[in-house]
This record gives structure tokens, C-alpha cells and sequence, in this order.
């Protein structure tokens, strides 16, 4: 109110004082900023949280974006969910004040936004929280029908142990549907002939962590062109016989641009004993 | 079924107009009567144009990029061709390029015109709109149609490479099988949006009818679309000798097996028709491995 007033009666003051303090605080500004971004730690990605973490479809979820930002001009944020339906990803933009003048101290500034969403179908929504390398983020909305345990990666793709290169295993994952797993384990017999397994039967035993039956199938002999020596050819399977059991624990950044998940898949008899194991990371095309 | 609740819609809007008319002096049910059947036109109109855009009609919208792959900083024709009503309004595109850098995916809005008085529009028909888009960077997106409107919805892939050597236009990563030889199959790794490098395996049995495993490497796409690359067997002779009867190990020797050949046919993500291919195989004096296999990729 004394603003206002003072504004009413003496205007070219007001305008002298406000730019006076535009020019300090500009001035402060300057020469605080490169001392504490020496001194100040990098500022950090954001964190997507989502509650409740897992509900049926239908149930509106509150997801939480928080972090710190590089100075203290932090930008709001703006969801984009037209093409969650389409694409299962939920964007979240940061927009910054129009509104210019305004004097960012360097300093790391903490922040928090909540939204409601409410996915429609089963499934896995990715939350992707827009920003440089240093601010971007990524979650995950988990919709399942009832409350079932789901993985916490996509961990499609070819897994191999350097230490036994020539060898490895494959994932096919419906991670953003069913989360079903079908695994194949790429080996060696005792003659060091390549043989292959398959891991089915997968139940996802926390976020991380899954078990499955560990499968081996045969044809009928003789069924291919002998154009090479030992040949080997596709064909229908016509036995399936489960030989065991398979253990796998995922580790590792599970974040955007990620670059150090790592698993340990180990083998076990009928009667529970350890077959082999191998700690497998993997490729990267 | 549309147009037939509409029907019905309207013959009990006239019996209900009938009924009130009888109870109304003559000059206000004439007027209210009036009302009610502009409005009921209106809506008529309106449901009919919704019901020509349900129609159930072959469906085979396309999109299409002009050049289909070229450089960094090379301006794009991106080429949408849905279904339309004709004599509607078209609908309008604009670019959202928020997603492209973290999901590699270009956004297309597609709006349908607002109508303040619904024309009436006929069968649907294929549209062809344009837009223009410039990558700056090499690599593969992802493109979105997207509109509230499901006939304007369509996806494909907008290709950008500095090297002149083929690129492949479709990510054929994931697990693939011949319905026929079920039991045995195919897994490819692809660095579509990246290098565009595949690794594979396939999954055979030998004379015996015991499991046997390949990789595919050095794989080179070819100006046709299709990918050449070399299936090798390996084997570990030291593996697990006293161990175990199988285990992992590293493989000592690399022999050659042949040559194969992947040919992938166009998927169309609006009429649910999926991506399928062929796998021929050659020894490398060109002798048939075995026969080609038409395989359908796993969905879970």
C-alpha cells in the first residue's frame, strides 16, 4: 500500500530506486557467481515420484518432481499428456518467466511440483522431466490391475559376461504391457558345442529381481540339408523338458542415459544346487 | 449402427413434437417445433459427419518422408495421407519438437477444423498434408501423428545419416519366429536410433535335433532395404570340460557358416498389420542353408 502510494506521488523516484536495485542485486549477482559455482555441487536430475506406486487403472496418481536447480530462478513446470495414450510417455516441460529483469542468484535452489495424472490402461507410463544432462529426469507410472510386482527396466536386449565372451543371454520384455520375459541362454556343452536354453515361466520377484524355469527343447534328427559339415537348421521343436531353474538380479543406475546396469543369472538344478552363474552387462549398439 | 440410432433418435424426437403440439397453443409448439428440428439438424448433421468418419472402409493411410534419408540440416517433407471426410474441411498440422532430443520422438498435432455449422460431408476419401521438419543431427526418430481425431492418427520414422552408405528404415529389434518351426527362432539387437548396427542370434538344432545357436554380425543394409550379414559358430572346446554338462565360457573358435539375407515388410501401426520378415540363408558358396523362413516378431 505505501508502494502504491509512493508510486502515485513521486514516480521518478521509484523508477530511479528500482533500477538502483536491479543494478546491485546485478552486481551481486556477478560477483557471487563464479565463486559459488566453484564452490557449490553440480546441480542435481530431478526426481519423479509417483503415489500410490502401483493401482489399477482409473485411480488418480500424484507425481512429485523435485530436485535442485542450478540458480534460483527455477522454471515452472508444464505436463504434455495428449500423447501418454499413444506413446505411454507423460512430458513434463520446464518453462521459464517471460517475464525478464529479474536477477538469478547462483546458487543451487531446491524445488518440488506435484501433479495429478490418471493413466487408463495397464501398463507402464514413462514420466520424462524435460532439461539439460545435468536436470533432466525420468520415472515411471506403474498401472497394473492388481497390484502385481513389476520390473523396474526394460531389460530387453543381449546381456553377455566378458569374462565368458562367446557366450550370453537374450531378453525379449513386454516391459510396457505385460512385463512378461522370454529369455534364451546362450552356452556350451562339454564338447564346446554351442547349445541354447530358454527361460520362461518369468515371475518378477521384486522391481529387480526375477525367477524363472530354465527350458530345454530338441527336434527330430536328420531333418537338415547336409550342405555343410555338422549342419544345424530351424524346425519345430518336439519335446520340451524343464532342466532347472534361473535367478536373476538386476543392479545398476535404472535412470535416463543410464550406462551401468549389470545382472547376476544364475542356474539351478531340479534338486536346488548351483549349476553356473554369470554377472552380465549389456551390449550397447 | 450410427446412422441408425440416429434414425431413431430422430423418429422420436417427431413422435415427441407430435405429442407436446397437441397440449401447446398452435403458434408457440410451431415456433418450439421449429427450434427443435434446427437443432435436431444440427445434430444430425454433426452425427452424420462423425458417423461417415467411423465408417468401416479399407484403411491404408500411409506417411512418408521426402527424402526418405539424408543429411543433418537438410529440410524434410514429411507427407501424411489419412482418410478424410470429403467436402470437409482439411485438417491442419503442426510440429512440437519437445520430445525429439530426450525420446527421439517428432510430434505431429494433427487438428480437425472446429465447425461452427457442421457441413455435411461425404464418404471418406485419402488426403495427402505436408509439413517441413529440419534434424540437426544424425540418427532416427520416431514420428507421432497425433490428434484427438483416431483417423489422423499414424507413426513413422524420419531417417537423418551423414554417411552415404544405406541406412535401415524400420527397428527390427526383438525375438522372431516362423509359426511353422515353432521352437526355433531368431533374436536381433538394433541400433536403430543410434548406430544402426545389429547383432543377432538364431536358435537352431542340429542332425541330432539337439539345440544349436548362431550369431549374426557384420551385418550391411543394402540400397534395397534388406540386410546382408555373416553367421558364424563358435565354439569353446576348454569350456566346461569338468564342470557342469553346460555352462557359459568364452568361445575360442569362430567358423563361418554362410550368409543371410533379412527382408522386412512395412508394418502399419493404424490397421494393426505388423512388421514380418524373410530370412534366407546361404552357405558362402552359395548352397540354400536352409529353407527361408517368414517370421512374425514376439508381442508380448
Amino acid at each position: 500500500m505505501f508502494v502504491i502510494a509512493y508510486c502515485k506521488f513521486y514516480p521518478r523516484s521509484v523508477k530511479k530506486l528500482a533500477s538502483i536495485l536491479v543494478a546491485i542485486g546485478t552486481a551481486v549477482s556477478a560477483y557471487l557467481a563464479p565463486q559459488m559455482s566453484a564452490a557449490q555441487p553440480a546441480p542435481t536430475i530431478a526426481i519423479v515420484q509417483v503415489a500410490p506406486v502401483n493401482a489399477p487403472p482409473g485411480v488418480a496418481r500424484t507425481v512429485t518432481i523435485s530436485g535442485q536447480w542450478p540458480d534460483s530462478c527455477v522454471p515452472g513446470i508444464v505436463v504434455n499428456s495428449s500423447l501418454a495414450a499413444q506413446t505411454r510417455i507423460l512430458l513434463v516441460s520446464r518453462v521459464t518467466n517471460p517475464i525478464g529483469g529479474r536477477v538469478c542468484l547462483q546458487v543451487l535452489t531446491p524445488y518440488r511440483f506435484e501433479f495429478a495424472y490418471t493413466p487408463i490402461e495397464t501398463g507402464i507410463t514413462r514420466v520424462l522431466v524435460d532439461g539439460s544432462a545435468s536436470t533432466r529426469g525420468e520415472g515411471r507410472i506403474v498401472t497394473t490391475t492388481n497390484g502385481a510386482i513389476r520390473a523396474a527396466k526394460d531389460i530387453s536386449g543381449t546381456w553377455y559376461d566378458p569374462g565368458s565372451n562367446g557366450s550370453g543371454l537374450t531378453f525379449t520384455h513386454g516391459y510396457l504391457t505385460s512385463d512378461t520375459v522370454f529369455g534364451t541362454w546362450f552356452v556350451y556343452d562339454r564338447s564346446g558345442v554351442a547349445r541354447w536354453y530358454s527361460i520362461q515361466n518369468v515371475v518378477w520377484k521384486d522391481s529387480g529381481s526375477f525367477e524363472g524355469a530354465l527350458f530345454e527343447t530338441a527336434a527330430l534328427p536328420g531333418k537338415c540339408s547336409i550342405v555343410i559339415a555338422d549342419p544345424a537348421c530351424p524346425q519345430p521343436n518336439v519335446s520340451v523338458k524343464q532342466i532347472g531353474t534361473v535367478k536373476a538380479t538386476f543392479t545398476g543406475i535404472f535412470l535416463l542415459d543410464d550406462t551401468g546396469p549389470q545382472a547376476t543369472i544364475e542356474a539351478f538344478s531340479p534338486t536346488n544346487t548351483l549349476l553356473f552363474s554369470s554377472r552380465v552387462v549389456p551390449i550397447s549398439l | 449402427m450410427m446412422i441408425h440410432k440416429l434414425r431413431c433418435l430422430w423418429a422420436g424426437a417427431k413422435a415427441s413434437g407430435t405429442a407436446e403440439k397437441n397440449s401447446q397453443s398452435p403458434s408457440v409448439s410451431r415456433l418450439g417445433l421449429i427450434v427443435r428440428r434446427s437443432a435436431l439438424a444440427l445434430f444430425g448433421a454433426v452425427m452424420t459427419t462423425q458417423a461417415a468418419m467411423a465408417t468401416s472402409v479399407p484403411v491404408t493411410p500411409s506417411l512418408s518422408v521426402q527424402p526418405m534419408i539424408a543429411a543433418p540440416n537438410v529440410a524434410r517433407v514429411i507427407t501424411v495421407r489419412p482418410l478424410w471426410p470429403q467436402g470437409c474441411p482439411l485438417p491442419t498440422l503442426s510440429l512440437d519438437t519437445t520430445y525429439v532430443e530426450q525420446a527421439n520422438i517428432l510430434v505431429i498435432r494433427a487438428r480437425a477444423p472446429v465447425f461452427i455449422l457442421p457441413p455435411l460431408c461425404d464418404s471418406l476419401a485419402p488426403i495427402q498434408l505436408e509439413i517441413s521438419y529440419t534434424p540437426t543431427t544424425s540418427g532416427a526418430l520416431r514420428i507421432v501423428v497425433q490428434s484427438d481425431t483416431p483417423l489422423l492418427r499414424q507413426e513413422g520414422n524420419l531417417i537423418t545419416s551423414e554417411l552415404s552408405a544405406p541406412r535401415s528404415l524400420r527397428d527390427i529389434s526383438g525375438l522372431w519366429f516362423d509359426p511353422s518351426k515353432s521352437g526355433s527362432g531368431l533374436f536381433l539387437q538394433h541400433g536403430f536410433y543410434r548406430t544402426d548396427t545389429v547383432f543377432g542370434s538364431l536358435y537352431v538344432y542340429d542332425q541330432q535335433g539337439a539345440t544349436r545357436w548362431y550369431s549374426i554380425q557384420n551385418g550391411r543394409w543394402l540400397p534395397s532395404g534388406d540386410l546382408e550379414a555373416t553367421l558364424f559358430e563358435s565354439r569353446a572346446p576348454n569350456g566346461c570340460a569338468s564342470g557342469p554338462l553346460i555352462c557359459p565360457a568364452p568361445a575360442t573358435i569362430n567358423r563361418t557358416v554362410g550368409t543371410v539375407t533379412i527382408s522386412v515388410s512395412d508394418a502399419n501401426t493404424l490397421t494393426k498389420q505388423p512388421l514380418q520378415m524373410l530370412l534366407g540363408a546361404r552357405t558362402p558358396d552359395n548352397k540354400l542353408l536352409f529353407e527361408s523362413l517368414q517370421l512374425n516378431r514376439l508381442e508380448f
